[in-house]
């Protein structure tokens, strides 16, 4: 896969998708080379040891960002508790606390939906296993603007629910495992 | 509806002439939001609707409402109050100021800490509000009922032996009030804070707004409210997620508190 074709990696994930991202990170080279935005659904009081114990599996800088953060390649940015996290168009990011959607925030679908206004064909969206549908019309922003998309494969998922609701709306580019999804990442050259 | 840029940078500049608020300055996405979540409350259907209503003097106070972002908690990130409540034990700050509410959850937050850690009579509060109707609920005592659950969780990560019942009361209409006499010594100002003319202040409270504006804005209000700071040490408080830009050599972080930062000079 041609390094120029990609700029960035968005994931979104809830309800069992720690794990799958402790993997991922774990997995991913020092010299990865695309910058990584994750927004998982969390428990808006924890905000110690979340990202921390991500960092520590990983060979990438995994942080919370601060508003207005440009984006760039060997990061890993969590959306922190309790603010939605959006990609701006000059792949800064920036914050929020407006309401909550879908009774989430962070939300997903603003995450992936920015993100694919920003990046469009030269985005990967990932959608993880999760308990609601927050995400799927994010992920489908990504598909309808060229970017590539995976959602991780129900039969995996610890719940469903997320990646079937995005299924409904699109058909990826690819339903993987967790395995599968490292995989492709790593195979991102 | 989708504006496009120029009638955003339009709407934007309308609004700020007649709200005296620089929201051609606010950041573009939030702006982006906010506006739209503007156009479907006052179901506007063009750029005309909302030129219309700016001219009304009835309808120019909605948008006021609507664009202002409430917070929607009480104690929003409890860790913060906690580490306040420790802070206010010191004699020397005196006077506080909330710059810019969009609700009333900061200020009564605040007047609890305040009333918990026996400061509040001695306190001088100050907040600015730009909208008349946010103004007016928070003289009410106003609290919203539906946030109730999230509050009351807040306020117990507070770890104090106040009980929470004793600060926000259920009335017998159902509705619930904060209680009377805690905005004694507190003065509520309409007008944007950029405006006010130079005032100091020994602790001042602005969380999550800064991540509103631009960096043009933002700049401009962090150096504002440092030359609003009433000395070396007094405090600045911002969102976790914010940090100073554009004053950074001016403040000092606090080690023991994510977004409060202490005047260097």
């Amino acid at each position: 896969m041609a390094t120029s074709q990609y700029k960035a990696i968005v994931i979104g994930g809830s309800a069992g998708s720690y794990a799958v991202v402790s993997k991922i990170v774990a997995a991913l080279p020092p010299d990865f080379p695309l910058p990584i935005v994750i927004c998982m659904h969390r428990l808006k009081h924890v905000r110690a040891g979340f990202v921390e114990a991500l960092n520590d599996k990983s060979q990438l800088n995994v942080i919370e960002p601060y508003d207005k953060q440009p984006v760039e390649r060997g990061n890993v940015y969590i959306a922190p508790a309790n603010y939605h996290l959006f990609v701006e168009y000059d792949a800064t990011l920036s914050l929020s606390i407006e309401e909550p959607h879908l009774f989430c925030r962070p939300a997903i679908d603003h995450t992936l939906s920015s993100a694919a206004k920003t990046w469009r064909e030269k985005l990967v969206g990932i959608i993880l296993t999760g308990a609601n549908k927050d995400g799927a019309q994010g992920l489908k922003d990504i598909a309808d603007r060229g970017g590539y998309t995976i959602v991780q494969d129900p039969a995996t998922a610890d719940v469903p629910t997320m990646p079937r609701a995005a299924l409904r709306l699109l058909q990826p580019s690819a339903v993987l495992p967790p395995q599968g999804i490292i995989d492709f990442l790593k195979n991102i050259q | 509806m989708a504006l496009t840029i120029s009638e955003l940078k339009e709407v934007a500049l309308n609004i700020s002439e007649r709200l005296k608020v620089d929201y051609t300055n606010y950041a573009d996405g939030f702006l982006r939001r906010r506006i739209a979540y503007l156009f479907e409350k006052m179901a506007f259907h063009r750029t005309q609707d909302l030129n219309n209503a700016l001219a009304s003097l009835v309808k120019y106070e909605d948008i006021a409402f609507y664009l202002s972002l409430p917070q929607t908690e009480l104690f929003r990130t409890p860790g913060f109050w906690r580490h306040l409540m420790k802070v206010l034990a010191d004699k020397e700050i005196k006077t506080i100021w909330l710059p810019d509410l969009g609700s009333y959850h900061e200020l009564y937050s605040l007047l609890i800490i305040l009333d918990i850690v026996g400061r509040r009579e001695d306190m001088r509060v100050v907040a600015n509000v730009v909208s008349e109707r946010i103004k007016n609920n928070i003289i009410s005592r106003h609290v919203n009922k539906k946030d109730d659950q999230q509050d009351m969780s807040n306020f117990q990560r507070l770890e104090t032996k106040a009980a929470y019942d004793q600060y926000v009361l259920q009335q017998p209409d159902g509705s619930y009030l904060l209680r009377e006499g805690l905005l004694d010594n507190v003065e509520v100002r309409n007008g944007w804070f950029m405006n006010a003319e130079n005032q100091q202040f020994d602790l001042i409270i602005l969380r999550d707004t800064l991540i509103s504006y631009n960096l043009k804005l933002h700049h401009n209000a962090v150096a504002h409210l440092a030359d609003s700071l009433s000395r070396p040490g007094a405090l600045l408080c911002l969102g976790v997620v914010e940090r100073p830009l554009g004053s950074e050599d001016r403040f000092a972080p606090d080690e023991n508190a994510v977004g409060i930062y202490s005047l260097i000079a």
